[in-house]
């Protein structure tokens, strides 16, 4: 009976934990909108063919949130990525950062904010090739008009977080792919944004550097605080977010906003005849 | 982004392609440095046949005659009046008539030029022998160098004619001299000796010809002139000037007639010149637009990330005519420093070819200072008009479309 009893209770405490971890959950998702997207729809023109990338998707972001949109090859991940960088306009639907609608501003008014306020991480790292490692880190500051020097100095702080600050004289294309992708990530950080998004960043590179790169994203996503939007297709990622949406096909199946869903989630993708 | 920070981006795209940079640099100083080269002989040239033929003080002096008409007569008192005239600086009458020269048994007909004191000073004539210009005095004859050759005197024993005595039978025009027996054509002899011997700088087809001073001839008495020589204080007058005697009814004419005509065939001749000198450069400009569509095509996934992390079209669009401009105004300074060093050089060389065949060495390489100006101003357009191209590409650039190039 006691035994029972216990055992119900503990049970009970697992229910309610789960449930109090499930109100934590909601409580924070009534923290700070950092982005809207409503409705968004995509094609793209084949021939004489429009193929549908993305349908109807709708979902939101939240501050300190390390979302992961997570799909195969080809669902449309990456489309979805550059619509809400302001790269690439949708058929219809609307992307609000914070409180301003991304398409209602012209291509310089798009180019100022995500000079301004967007951090971006592509898989393949692109350099200005006439620029060092840290004329490069630095570059996005010299944009938005900062000085010279304290673009430098941000840019220098930065390198030296990611233990690069040797190499801030050198081309970037003579680091390894995993140092260039660390010096991206410092590019993309220097500017302090308000949301960092990422593109499979780990792509390219072998598992140690993968797993030298995730663990900086989630100290910079905890300690940092900083929103991270992140597209990839590897499943060892799912459980450093806090967040998934799950993109197939063009379509939300899904978006998992608790530990539990997503580790049910992934159970769903590994084991799926479970 | 701050203009600086784009110019230094454009530099040191440059220097990132040195290669490619200089040699495009340097076709665009070649095709300039011959523009300029070819220019400079043309103006060098012009400057030179204006020398020869028309000479500097040339340029503010007017010739007045009366040949044409026998009632206007152009004597003292219309010299005066010239005089009086604004601008007018000097007057240098001169009586041209014909004569027998006695010299040691020979006689010779000659061309007599009885002339102001003035007139050796602004003529071509330069000393051969004897006295100069400014020792010379009247009663005494001058002569040119066609008399002592004509009576077999060697170049080099010239100075032995300085002294010898001569008689002149000068016999002057009736329009010059009215006679008051009624005789049509007067006569004067005069017993003088000889000064000086002078040689024309500009006239080699001189015949021979004796200068005396008006001095020498007290009893003409208020002479008609053949012509006058009106030196101008300033150039810029001459015009007005020569209107205001043409209104007084003389003949004038001026060395500036023939620089007109000198300038007229020259602008054509440096038409010509800069055609053929534009062709050079419209290779390298060609070259040059090449260079930078490879530039562009070379750099697309960088224009790509570029944008993708927020730099506007706009700064995409300067970044690329600030990298044309670079090398369009390097190579147009770099072409005007060439044309200097080739053309002192060529300059050198000629006269050193002279000097070896016993020639006189002429110059006839003339950059004028705007030129260089002209050339900075081709500079830049030509980097305008080569860079517009890929900076409109660049501009329209999809930043995805960029990324994606391979």
């Amino acid at each position: 009976m006691m035994k029972t009893t216990k055992s119900l209770t503990s049970n009970l405490d697992l229910k309610k934990k789960r449930e109090l971890h499930s109100i934590k959950v909601k409580k924070k998702h009534h923290s700070t909108v950092v982005i809207k997207v409503n409705h968004l729809e995509k094609s793209f023109q084949v021939s004489n063919n429009k193929i549908p990338i993305l349908k109807d998707i709708s979902f939101k972001v939240y501050s300190k949130d390390f979302l992961i949109i997570f799909g195969p090859s080809g669902c449309g991940k990456s489309t979805l990525l550059n619509v809400i960088l302001g790269l690439e306009e949708p058929d219809s639907g609307e992307v609000i950062l914070r409180d301003t609608k991304t398409y209602s501003l012209n291509e310089s008014e798009r180019a100022d904010i995500r000079a301004k306020r967007l951090g971006v991480v592509y898989q393949q790292p692109t350099w200005i090739r006439s620029l060092s490692v840290l004329d490069n880190v630095a570059y996005p500051l010299i944009l938005t008009g900062e000085s010279r020097r304290n673009a430098i100095n941000q840019a220098l702080r930065r390198l030296e977080e990611m233990g690069l600050s040797k190499f801030r004289n050198y081309a970037p294309t003579e680091l390894s792919g995993g140092q260039q992708q660390k010096v991206s990530l410092a590019r993309a950080l220097v500017k302090n944004p308000w949301t960092l998004f990422l593109d499979e960043p780990t792509g390219n590179l072998d598992s140690k550097s993968e797993e030298e790169i995730i663990k900086m994203l989630t100290e910079i996503n905890r300690k940092g605080k900083r929103t991270i939007v992140m597209v990839t297709h590897n499943y060892s990622f799912l459980l450093r977010a806090n967040r998934v949406l799950h993109l197939l096909d063009g379509e939300v199946k899904g978006i998992h906003e608790s530990i539990h869903e997503i580790q049910q989630f992934l159970r769903n993708q590994l084991m799926p005849e479970v | 982004m701050k203009f600086f920070e784009l110019v230094r981006i454009a530099i040191l795209n440059l220097l990132n392609r040195k290669s490619r940079s200089f040699f495009t640099i340097f076709a665009i100083a070649i095709g300039m440095a011959f523009v300029i080269i070819l220019l400079s002989i043309g103006y060098g040239l012009e400057r030179l046949v204006q020398e020869q033929t028309v000479g500097l003080d040339a340029l503010r002096s007017i010739d007045v005659d009366s040949e044409q008409s026998a009632v206007l007569l152009l004597n003292s008192d219309s010299v005066n009046k010239i005089k009086q005239l604004e601008g007018v600086e000097t007057i240098i009458p001169q009586i041209n008539c014909v004569g027998k020269l006695k010299l040691g048994g020979s006689v010779l007909d000659i061309t007599v030029l009885v002339m102001d004191n003035n007139y050796l000073k602004y003529s071509y004539k330069s000393l051969v022998a004897g006295k100069s210009f400014a020792e010379l005095s009247s009663p005494n004859l001058i002569v040119n160098e066609i008399i002592p050759n004509i009576l077999g005197t060697k170049n080099e024993d010239v100075n032995n004619f300085i002294g010898q005595k001569a008689e002149l039978e000068i016999i002057f025009p009736t329009n010059i001299i009215k006679s008051e027996d009624g005789l049509a054509i007067q006569t004067r002899k005069k017993d003088l000796t000889i000064e000086s011997v002078v040689t024309d700088r500009k006239n080699q087809k001189e015949s021979p010809t004796a200068y005396l001073f008006f001095d020498s001839l007290p009893e003409l008495n208020n002479p008609s002139y053949s012509k006058v020589k009106v030196l101008l204080s300033d150039q810029e007058r001459l015009t007005e000037v020569r209107a205001k005697i043409e209104a007084m009814g003389y003949t004038t004419s001026s060395a500036f007639d023939t620089l007109e005509q000198i300038q007229t065939v020259f602008t054509t001749f440096r038409i010509i010149l800069m055609v053929i000198g534009f062709v050079g450069v419209t290779i390298a400009i060609l070259g040059m637009f090449n260079t930078l569509t490879i530039s562009l095509l070379d750099r697309m996934r960088e224009i790509g990330i570029m944008k993708a992390l927020g730099t506007r079209n706009s700064s995409v669009f300067i970044l690329f005519f600030i990298e044309s401009i670079t090398i369009s105004l390097l190579g147009s300074i770099l072409g005007i420093i060439l044309s200097f060093v080739l053309g002192f050089i060529l300059e050198k060389s000629f006269q050193i070819i002279a000097l070896g065949r016993g020639v006189s060495p002429v110059s006839f390489y003339y950059t004028p200072p705007y030129i260089v100006f002209y050339i900075i101003l081709i500079g830049l357009f030509i980097g305008l008009i080569t860079g517009f191209y890929p900076a409109i590409r660049a501009h329209k650039l999809k930043p995805l479309d960029a990324l994606r190039y391979e």
